[in-house]
């Protein structure tokens, strides 16, 4: 603070002043900082891509240590270099550690909302979960993708429309056709809404749930500007 | 007149949409083409004409509050078409001439 015999208008300029001088240096201080940093990385992204391509040579022998050891160092500088990467060893130790623990943490949520959870609300409860050290969504998505391969109880799957899903494995797809038609033949028809509301799911879970009906022949749909509804298929099943 | 048998179909909302699944589709266009044939004989019109038909109750079932779209009704009469069933009069396809039996047929 400055001292009171400084009062006055040229005091407070003269202070102003000193305030702005001290941000400018701050700010190009950590500008600088920066750069040297950055400097610093350039090394690293040439040095990596130098082992990059001598790890090419020796193509085809997937999982060895040394490439595992080799992207663990790549991610940890954010590199992501997929194309080179996906020659040289299945996916990475970080991801494969990341897809068992997620599995772990998920089984029993997922199980609970009724065998499948869309990848945002993955995204949103593992990170909420984690508070600290949060995922990227890049790094959810590379270690939902993982879990088949390694047998673990949750799957990825992508529906037609493009939303991912998690899914448990035990999860049977004919059950669900067969249930939500039941569903549907009860009431008459339905909308997506309507059935997210019966069941509890997210409209968009539904949503595909009908659609994936309607695509084994289960339903047929009446599109109308009040939305879209499902009926029973009897196109199929009367005469 | 007698009243018209309108087809069970004609009374199911999802009747009025195209369906997305091929197999579903198939039997639905079947229905349509044969409704399209059968109301034609019963009010004895060989010819139609696509704007008219578009508001008669044969495309729209008021009742229900469903039309079928005029992209449909065009699936529909393209498939009539290729059955032999039905000869368009002009190039621009507005109004054609229903034939109940083939060339063949007859």
């Amino acid at each position: 603070l400055l001292p009171r015999q400084r009062a006055g208008i040229m005091g407070i300029e003269r202070s102003i002043q000193q305030r702005n001088k001290e941000t400018n240096k701050n700010i190009s201080q950590a500008f600088q900082d920066l750069r040297n940093l950055m400097e610093k990385a350039k090394e690293m992204v040439t040095l990596s891509k130098t082992i990059a391509t001598k790890i090419k040579d020796k193509q085809g022998e997937i999982t060895e240590d040394e490439t595992v050891k080799f992207k663990s160092y790549l991610l940890s500088m954010g590199i992501p270099n997929p194309v080179t990467k996906e020659t040289h060893g299945t996916g990475d130790k970080y991801y494969s550690e990341l897809a068992k623990e997620l599995s772990s943490v998920l089984a029993k949520q997922i199980q609970e909302t009724g065998g499948m959870m869309t990848l945002t609300d993955v995204y949103c409860r593992v990170n909420r979960a984690r508070g600290m050290e949060l995922l990227s969504p890049e790094d959810l998505l590379h270690a939902c993708q993982l879990m088949e391969m390694l047998r673990l109880p949750l799957r990825l799957r992508t529906f037609d429309s493009g939303v991912s899903v998690l899914q448990t494995q035990s999860q049977n797809e004919e059950e669900i056709v067969t249930q939500t038609s039941q569903l549907v033949q009860d009431k008459g028809a339905m909308t997506a809404e309507q059935l997210a509301q019966r069941l509890g799911l997210p409209v968009v879970l539904a949503r595909e749930r009908l659609l994936l009906t309607e695509k084994l022949g289960g339903l047929c749909r009446d599109e109308t500007i009040e939305g879209l509804k499902f009926y029973p298929n009897l196109f199929l099943t009367q005469a | 007149m007698v009243d018209f048998d309108w087809p069970w179909q004609y009374k199911f909302p999802p009747f009025f949409t195209i369906q997305p699944n091929i197999e579903t589709f198939k039997k639905q266009l079947e229905a349509w083409c044969s409704l399209v044939l059968d109301y034609q004989r019963h009010i004895k019109q060989y010819t139609l004409d696509v704007t008219e038909a578009q508001n008669s109750e044969l495309f729209y079932n008021k009742q229900l509050n469903r039309r079928l779209s005029l992209e449909a009704i065009y699936v529909v009469l393209d498939e009539l078409k290729r059955r032999g069933n039905l000869e368009w009069k002009d190039k621009s396809k507005k109004s054609c001439t229903l034939i109940w039996r083939t060339p063949a047929e007859w």
